[in-house]
């Protein structure tokens, strides 16, 4: 005779959060949740709190202006001036780096380029380079006196150009700077996406007679929506965020030219220790990258692809 | 048996004990004390063979020295760290700093423990020691100063019928040397030996050394208003857009100003001390020496800043760490002939009119001689920003975007908004 097994009552605890329990996968998120929370959201809206108040790194207290920062931010030349700049780095990349991404993507897709490994490398090897190394090279090769650009130019006779010293060349440097040293990671991407693409479509276009370019408008370009809205998403997002390259390359000259808001929000909140301000700044900015984000979803993720 | 494994194993425990007592006192008896800087890799490293000198000399101190490469990202980390509570013990930092780490309650005031060592005010120049002063207190000690210096090209000099033992002072004098020294070699039609260089970059301080020498100031006495858009100091900056545009013995839209000067395309530049062992470093082939500042207006006025230890506030005072800390600033401080080697002028006035300064350190020597006319920067908590306001207008009226009238109106409107009311 079989022996019973044995069964276990379970207790109050055990039902609540146990395996059966509703609760119990999120048991297991609770450890990122907590971090999520701590490290993420209490920042963010402490952050807009900080936004209302008076507080710099002199004074204890914060004290509350409500929306001051936010109506005077219009009122100042510098914070206009990043906005400007940082509007014209974001038209100026999105464009060109995605352009430029999904042109190499389509070169390296090509069924019959040999050497296609060594090109991929040669795409995605700037993007494994630390920000300081890309913008001091390419300050030595942009260099006005002694650059390796100018040196070039002058020896085939064209004129030479002081690139990071000269309003409006200075910030199309660090457009030139972000282009090689980002465009890698989206022809990488894109690649993926275009491989994923059924060749049985093309295929079918081209018994129906259709060209190359009709292949690409209606059969590449439709397929590759999910991977290009995750492109231009991520691109316009760091695009808006773009920092580093104008901090060592031109510092936001010359006057305040090439001055973005991710650098006006470090020098004001780090610099000058005014902490509400830059916050406001901050708020701004984030909020503009919502707006443009969800826009961009709205517009690009109205069909979705079948195959 | 039994009573041999029991010797053994009090005598092994004993061991054992005594060999982490004394573990703990060497331990315990060794300050370990952080040390943060931003000089450049010219005067740092031999800071930091200053510091190995140290650490050897005194077992029971060791110095844990760490550059940040770059003075502006130094400061930025140290004001965070001290408000976290996590910044070094002991800082090498300019005096010109002390009003903005002072508002922020970031350095412990050390007037005390400076008197205890025996320094006083009238051992150093006076403008030197009383920046290390903030609202009576003092939060530094003073171990140099390094104003703006001139250097020229000796042998361009020389070519162009100069003499190199008596080189241009005045602004007359100035153009005259400038416009002999410039010249086209290849006859291209273009510049290939410039004058005179200076760097257009933000941190003009060759603008700030002129700004006082026509009477200007950048700032009221209250530190409520700011005075650049007077006439004075209009004409202080009229002077440099001349340098390009009326006279033509400077390039224009030039921030490698060192390097035109070491490859000898530029005969004379201005620049501050630190740059004196990286021109050593470049003969014989550049055959140079140095003088005082230029005096383009009426009054002498030279920029300056002071090299200074200070203890940052930490999250709970460690008076070992504040003592050790103390007994490495008054070693470095009463010894200045040692650190001025590295390119600076020692802040003691004893050691800076020695024999033995003026015959080993000749170039700081030249430089020092101006310690009448030492001009340091105005002492607010707004510095860094009047600073960049201050840059960004030389840049604009030297790259011809704004006139000199212009630019100082712009800065000036820009700097009285975050005076007033603060």
């Amino acid at each position: 005779m079989k022996a019973k097994p044995k069964t276990r009552i379970k207790t109050g605890l055990e039902k609540s959060i146990g395996e059966n329990s509703v609760f119990y996968p999120y048991l297991y998120l609770l450890p990122y949740a907590l971090f999520f929370l701590i490290f993420w959201v209490y920042p963010l809206f402490d952050g807009f709190y900080v936004s209302l108040c008076r507080y710099d790194f002199a004074e204890t207290q914060r004290t509350f202006i409500a929306f001051k920062h936010y109506i005077s931010l219009p009122f100042d030349p510098l914070f206009r001036a990043s906005f400007i700049n940082t509007f014209i780095f974001v038209l100026e990349t999105t464009p060109l780096i995605i352009g430029v991404g999904l042109a190499f993507a389509l070169l390296l897709n090509l069924s019959f380029l040999k050497g296609k490994t060594v090109l991929r490398v040669l795409l995605i090897s700037p993007f494994m380079l630390s920000i300081a190394a890309v913008c001091m090279t390419w300050e030595w090769i942009l260099g006005s006196q002694f650059g390796l650009l100018n040196y070039y130019f002058s020896q085939l006779r064209l004129p030479t150009q002081t690139w990071l010293l000269e309003k409006g060349w200075s910030l199309f440097a660090v457009v030139l700077t972000t282009l090689w040293w980002t465009v890698g990671f989206n022809t990488i991407l894109f690649l993926a996406g275009l491989q994923e693409i059924p060749d049985v479509l093309h295929e079918a276009a081209k018994i129906d007679g259709a060209g190359r370019w009709s292949n690409f408008w209606y059969i590449t370009l439709p397929c590759l929506r999910p991977v290009l809205l995750f492109i231009i998403v991520m691109q316009i997002i760091a695009s808006f965020k773009i920092f580093g390259q104008v901090f060592i390359m031109t510092g936001g000259g010359p006057a305040e030219s090439s001055r973005v808001m991710v650098q006006h929000i470090y020098e004001t909140g780090f610099q000058y220790y005014r902490m509400g301000e830059a916050s406001a700044i901050a708020w701004v900015l984030f909020v503009i990258i919502m707006v443009f984000t969800l826009a961009q979803f709205k517009v690009l993720s109205k069909q979705t692809i079948e195959y | 048996m039994s009573k041999i494994v029991k010797r053994v194993t009090i005598l092994s425990i004993g061991i054992a004990l005594l060999m982490l007592m004394l573990v703990g006192a060497s331990a315990q008896g060794k300050v370990t004390l952080r040390l943060w800087h931003g000089l450049g890799n010219v005067d740092g490293p031999y800071f930091h063979k200053l510091i190995e000198e140290f650490n050897q000399t005194h077992p029971e101190i060791d110095i844990q020295p760490r550059t940040w490469g770059d003075w502006g990202q130094f400061y930025d980390k140290l004001a965070i760290s001290i408000k976290v509570g996590t910044a070094s013990d002991i800082v090498t930092f300019h005096t010109s700093n002390i009003p903005r780490f002072a508002a922020i309650e970031g350095f412990y005031p050390i007037t005390q423990e400076i008197a205890e060592m025996g320094l006083k005010g009238e051992d150093f120049f006076e403008p030197t020691w009383q920046g290390t002063f903030y609202e009576g207190e003092q939060y530094a000690a003073p171990l140099d100063f390094h104003p703006q210096s001139m250097y020229y090209n000796v042998k361009h000099f020389r070519e162009a019928g100069l003499d190199p033992a008596n080189p241009p002072y005045t602004l007359e004098e100035y153009i005259a040397a400038g416009k002999k020294l410039t010249q086209d070699r290849d006859g291209d039609g273009k510049t290939d030996q410039w004058g005179y260089v200076f760097n257009m970059d933000t941190w003009a301080v060759q603008f700030w050394s002129t700004i006082p020498q026509y009477g200007g100031q950048v700032i009221d006495e209250d530190m409520w208003k700011c005075l650049l858009d007077s006439k004075e100091s209009i004409q202080a900056l009229q002077v440099w857009v001349d340098m390009v545009e009326k006279y033509g013995i400077s390039p224009a839209k030039c921030t490698e100003d060192m390097q035109l000067f070491i490859t000898q395309r530029a005969s004379m530049k201005s620049d501050g001390t630190w740059i004196l062992l990286g021109l050593k470093e470049q003969e014989p082939e550049l055959e140079w020496d140095n003088t005082v500042f230029p005096k383009f207006g009426v009054n002498p006025a030279v920029w300056v800043d002071s090299h200074a230890f200070g203890l940052p506030v930490q999250k709970k005072r460690d008076a070992e760490k504040i003592e050790a800390s103390l007994q490495f600033i008054e070693w470095m401080v009463t010894h200045p002939l040692r650190w001025v080697r590295a390119g600076h002028v020692p802040a003691n006035r004893e050691a800076a009119f020695s024999e033995e300064f003026r015959t080993e350190c000749p170039h700081q020597y030249n430089a020092s001689l101006q310690y009448a006319a030492l001009t340091y920067l105005p002492r607010t908590v707004h510095l860094r920003e009047i600073w960049s306001r201050l840059g960004t207008a030389f840049q604009s009226a030297t790259l011809g975007e704004l006139t000199a009238e212009e630019a100082l109106k712009k800065a000036t409107a820009e700097i009285d908004k975050f005076l007033d009311g603060r």
